[in-house]
């Protein structure tokens, strides 16, 4: 995995930036979506992994032994999740809202909205 | 001290509700705070006097070697008892003055916010906590100044003293820093006494420079003085206040408390008395063209500074003892001036000096105290302006270079500070009769009272200064630690200085009687729009603000894939100069470890991918992307984190169910590109998906040396008391980044709760 | 959206979602679990049941203000920060009761505490966002 896992980010990123750069507002959010799990794995990856040795101190043992996954991108990568989510959610209502007062769906016809009416 | 300065900020903080209670009598309340300083401040000085410089420590961020250091000593004491001092006549005389204006609790809060920073500004012994109470006195008084928000003409004011005081502020600090760095503290008592180390650093000058700009914008030197007459826009108790006993001497202030550094230095000295006697002589001239009595006083103050500057040039022992009298001479007459402008306006409504006349016969009290405080700005004696103008004359008189050049400067100035103290007291309150048809009447005691005592005051130090002789002495020690001792007389015997003086005062009533005789002619004197700083200043703004828009209109156009294209050109570009230093990775190093389903399952996360790109219905891009989220999920289990797998398996769902609740609504994808710019697309972040595989390899492929992966390990379960270390580590050992984390949550949360609320009621939603 | 397999399975679940939720809160220092999990649990049982009847009868029937749970979990987090404090240990040190272990919920200490403030707070964000877009 560990050769496949680069591949897999570098066609994440790619995928996510080429939907960013298209005016639909529902691409724009996919496209943070998919940016959003690239970073992650990325984080994940960068960091070294270790295959199926979670950061679980056994019953009866005080610390860990050798071979277990780092826990420190995982918390990291924890809340990334979750204020990913939250972004993403900020984002999604901003395209309702947005969808609301522009009635459109072309990014580029919303580029006047810091003029007052 | 640090009790002193905080409990005036707490103060601040608590005046509206104070005001709330004690309503007209809230000005009386507040005044106790300065009265109260004023007496402990007395008590210091006898320790001071007797055991000479006091510093009190006290730690702020010891790392960096900031303290809240205070230092009590002559000069700071000079400043402390004219804040506090003026500062409790001035509160008494606000809390009559804005009876019934709107809003005085936050005049409150901010006359006494910038009371309780400008203590803290003389008094400071580190640099950097001076800056501090330094900034605070600037914003501070811009609300002050802006306090009449509703006046176009007075936010533009209050905007031009805090751009022009704070831009002055950021050289300041500049010089501030070097200064420290050069004598290696930060604190003024080893800066004052680093000597050669200091002079021979290489950044003295620049420190010198910077710090002479800084104190220029405060102190209304030329060419930045057009800020202080515009500040007129304040509140009178205000402009008494800030903008000529206090704030603007800070500039002062600092010039003053760093001479021993800089005395000596030889750009110090030419800087100071070319800037001085320029602005000296410009606000003079300008004043006595002027038929505002707030505008007459401001330029009389500007060229106060300026000669307050002048004299710190000179910089010799006559010269500094003059500067310290000049300042208690200049802030009694000065601040009861500004005070008797308002009353005058208060009462008949007017500042215009043609109109008023004859007020003594209705404003006895008020007159008496104008008087005083007028024959001291003449320099009459036995005042004690007399004093003041009879030691400057000596200090001009005694330099070697440029004496008579000088002498006459400061004559010229002197020669229409009479005259405007004629126009200011004779032509308000004697003269021809008032023009105007409001009954004028005596103001209540309250408002009266401080200018009469500083009148009596100037009378009074004028025949026996020997109460605060030592005081000044003091002062002038800190300003030049060399100096003698200080005994000041009203008489000097007949020399040059006294036949200057006499001379002075006659032509400065001769300069008056002929602006009496010809109220009109002053009116005609228009100075040229262009050749004054101040159209500068508004050309630079207006430069300013076309060239953001200039700016704004490039950069921020709207496009959001012009902002995406250009932040992944950059990064694309930067990251391949990096990235040529690396060899191109060798794929399969670790076959070993290979197990068929890593491709299988990286396959149909590509694949996915590929069709959440691509597809031309959003139900089906959802879908795909459902996929791939999954497909994360299951790395991260593969690779031993379950709390992440459930984590993501959990917001990919709660993902799919706000896109189904929002986006059945939204239309279909209505807009597609065509194939060229397509292709231009499919480049820029193909490109950039490269460069990111290249780098998860070369990242991957250097050893890593964690010990933080051994600390958790470790620590986890005696000191975290939890067997599943993420979440130790989330909870404990690094729980205050969860918890900034949960506020960016709740934030978020809250932003949505508004853009719904806030939204729902205006349109209806039809798709 | 009123299905009626929705509707009854969903009085089923919302019980059994919070249950699980907050077992997952409370072996979460020891298993995989936690408080963003646990958070992330609880929410979605309501989130199913506002779907089905709306959100406005969601809020009605359980008592629910996002709000207020965003707030309770901001403050409980504080709080379990503060607490060390007049220990006179840091701010957000761990403290705990080691002679005390109630069972199912294991040992009571500051973190935990915290983690809990994570849940509701994290319940209270998806809430309000299910709700906010679920309004009208």
């Amino acid at each position: 995995m560990e050769d496949v896992l680069p591949f897999l980010i570098g066609g994440l990123y790619g995928g996510g930036i080429y939907l960013i750069l298209h005016r639909s507002f529902v691409k724009l959010i996919i496209g943070l979506i998919i940016l959003g799990y690239a970073s992650n794995l990325m984080l994940f990856t960068i960091s070294r992994i270790t295959r199926g040795a979670p950061p679980l101190i056994p019953e009866g043992a005080t610390q860990l032994t050798e071979p277990f996954a780092d826990p420190l991108p995982q918390a990291l990568v924890l809340t990334a999740i979750v204020i990913g989510f939250g972004i993403q959610a900020f984002a999604i209502v901003l395209i309702k809202v947005g969808y609301l007062t522009g009635d459109t769906d072309d990014l580029d016809k919303l580029n006047t909205t810091d003029r007052l009416d | 001290m640090l009790t002193i300065i905080i409990i005036g900020f707490l103060l601040a903080f608590l005046a509206p509700f104070i005001h709330r209670i004690a309503k007209e009598y809230s000005g009386l309340v507040f005044a106790l705070y300065p009265a109260a300083t004023f007496l402990w401040l007395i008590k210091q000085y006898k320790t001071v006097i007797e055991y000479g410089t006091q510093i009190i420590p006290m730690e702020w961020v010891p790392s960096l070697g900031i303290g809240i250091d205070f230092r009590l000593d002559g000069l700071s004491l000079l400043f402390g008892f004219l804040i506090s001092g003026i500062g409790t006549i001035v509160l008494a005389y606000a809390g009559t003055y804005m009876k019934g204006v709107p809003n005085t609790d936050r005049f409150y809060v901010a006359l006494i916010a910038f009371m309780a920073s400008m203590l803290g500004l003389v008094f400071s012994d580190n640099i950097i906590s001076l800056f501090v109470f330094w900034e605070l006195t600037s914003f501070t008084s811009y609300f002050l100044i802006g306090f009449k928000h509703e006046y176009e003409s007075t936010r533009k004011s209050a905007l031009q003293a805090l751009l022009i005081t704070a831009g002055g502020g950021l050289a300041l600090l500049a010089g501030l820093i070097l200064l420290g760095i050069g004598a290696g503290s930060l604190s003024l008592s080893e800066i004052l006494q680093s000597g050669d180390i200091l002079a021979q650093s290489s950044l003295f000058n620049a420190a010198m420079l910077l710090i002479i700009l800084g104190c220029f914008t405060k102190s209304a030197q030329f060419p930045f003085h057009f800020w202080l007459p515009s500040a007129m826009a304040a509140p009178t108790p205000v402009s008494a206040y800030l903008h000529s006993a206090t704030m603007v001497k800070a500039g002062i202030f600092l010039l003053a408390r760093l001479s021993p550094v800089f005395n000596g230095a030889d750009g110090w000295h030419a800087t100071l008395l070319l800037f001085g006697a320029t602005t000296m002589l410009i606000g003079a001239i300008i004043a006595v063209l002027q038929t505002d009595l707030k505008k007459i006083l401001a330029y009389t103050t500007v060229s106060a500074l300026g000669l307050l500057t002048m004299l710190l040039g000179i910089g010799t022992e006559i010269a500094i003892k003059a500067t310290v009298i000049f300042i208690l001479a200049h802030a009694l007459y000065k601040g009861a001036l500004f005070l008797i402008a308002g009353i005058v306006d208060h009462e008949t409504g007017s500042r215009d000096i043609r109109k008023l006349g004859s007020l003594f016969r209705s404003m006895p009290f008020t007159a008496t105290a104008a008087v005083l405080a007028g024959l001291s700005m003449a320099g009459i004696p036995p005042l004690f302006g007399f004093i003041s103008k009879e030691y400057t004359y000596e200090s001009t008189l005694e330099m070697a270079l440029n004496s008579p050049l000088t002498t006459s400067a400061f004559f010229i100035t002197g020669v229409f500070f009479t005259a405007a103290a004629g126009m200011l007291v004779y032509m308000v309150f004697f003269g021809r009769r008032n023009r105007l048809n409001s009954p004028t009447r005596e103001t209540p005691i309250v408002m009266w009272i401080g200018p009469l005592i500083m009148g009596i005051l100037s009378l009074s130090l004028g025949f026996g200064s020997g109460l605060i002789s030592p005081l000044l002495e003091q002062a002038s020690l800190a300003i030049r630690p060399e100096n003698t001792t200080l005994k000041i007389s009203l008489w000097h015997g007949i020399n040059t200085e006294l036949i200057l003086s006499t001379f002075t005062v006659l032509l400065g009533i001769a300069t008056f009687l002929f602006v009496y005789f010809n109220p009109r002619l002053m009116s005609q004197i228009e100075i040229s729009e262009k050749i004054k700083p101040s159209y500068a200043y508004d050309q630079i703004m207006e430069g300013v603000v076309d060239m953001s828009k200039i700016v704004t209109r490039k950069v921020q156009n709207g496009y959001i894939r012009v902002y995406v294209s250009v932040m992944v050109a950059t990064f694309c570009v930067l990251a391949l100069i990096v990235l040529q230093n690396f060899s191109i990775p060798k794929i399969g190093v670790m076959w070993s470890d290979f197990r068929v389903y890593d491709i299988i399952i990286g396959a149909i996360m590509l694949v996915a991918c590929f069709y959440t790109v691509v597809a031309q219905s959003r139900l089906l891009a959802i879908a795909m992307l459902g996929v791939v989220g999954y497909g994360v999920a299951f790395v991260f289990i593969i690779f031993g984190a379950p709390d992440l797998a459930m984590t993501q398996i959990l917001i990919e769902t709660l993902t799919v169910v706000l896109f189904v609740l929002v986006l059945w609504k939204l239309p279909k994808y209505l807009i597609f590109a065509e194939g060229f710019i397509k292709f231009r697309y499919f480049l820029v972040s193909a490109l950039f998906g490269l460069i990111m595989t290249w780098i998860v390899m070369i990242v991957t492929q250097y050893p890593m040396d964690s010990h933080l992966k051994a600390f958790f390990a470790e620590n986890s379960y005696p000191r975290g008391m939890g067997r599943n270390v993420v979440n130790v580590i989330l909870v404990d050992f690094r729980s205050l980044d969860t918890l900034g984390e949960m506020v960016v949550l709740g934030i978020a949360a809250i932003g949505i709760y508004g853009l719904m609320k806030f939204n729902s009621d205006k349109k209806d939603f039809n798709p | 959206m009123n299905s009626t397999i929705l509707s009854t399975g969903i009085r089923i679940l919302i019980p059994l979602f919070l249950v699980f939720s907050l077992f997952l809160l409370f072996r979460g220092h020891n298993a995989p679990g936690g408080g963003f999990v646990a958070g992330l649990v609880a929410s979605t049982g309501f989130a199913l049941y506002a779907i089905n009847y709306g959100a406005k009868r969601a809020q009605e029937r359980f008592k629910l203000y996002p709000n207020k749970l965003i707030a309770w979990g901001l403050l409980l987090a504080v709080i379990s920060g503060l607490i060390p404090l007049f220990a006179g240990v840091t701010f957000m040190e761990g403290l705990w009761l080691e002679e005390i272990q109630i069972p199912i919920l294991g040992k009571p200490g500051t973190p935990i505490l915290f983690d809990i403030g994570v849940y509701l707070l994290v319940a209270g964000t998806i809430l309000e966002i299910i709700f906010s877009l679920w309004e009208e």
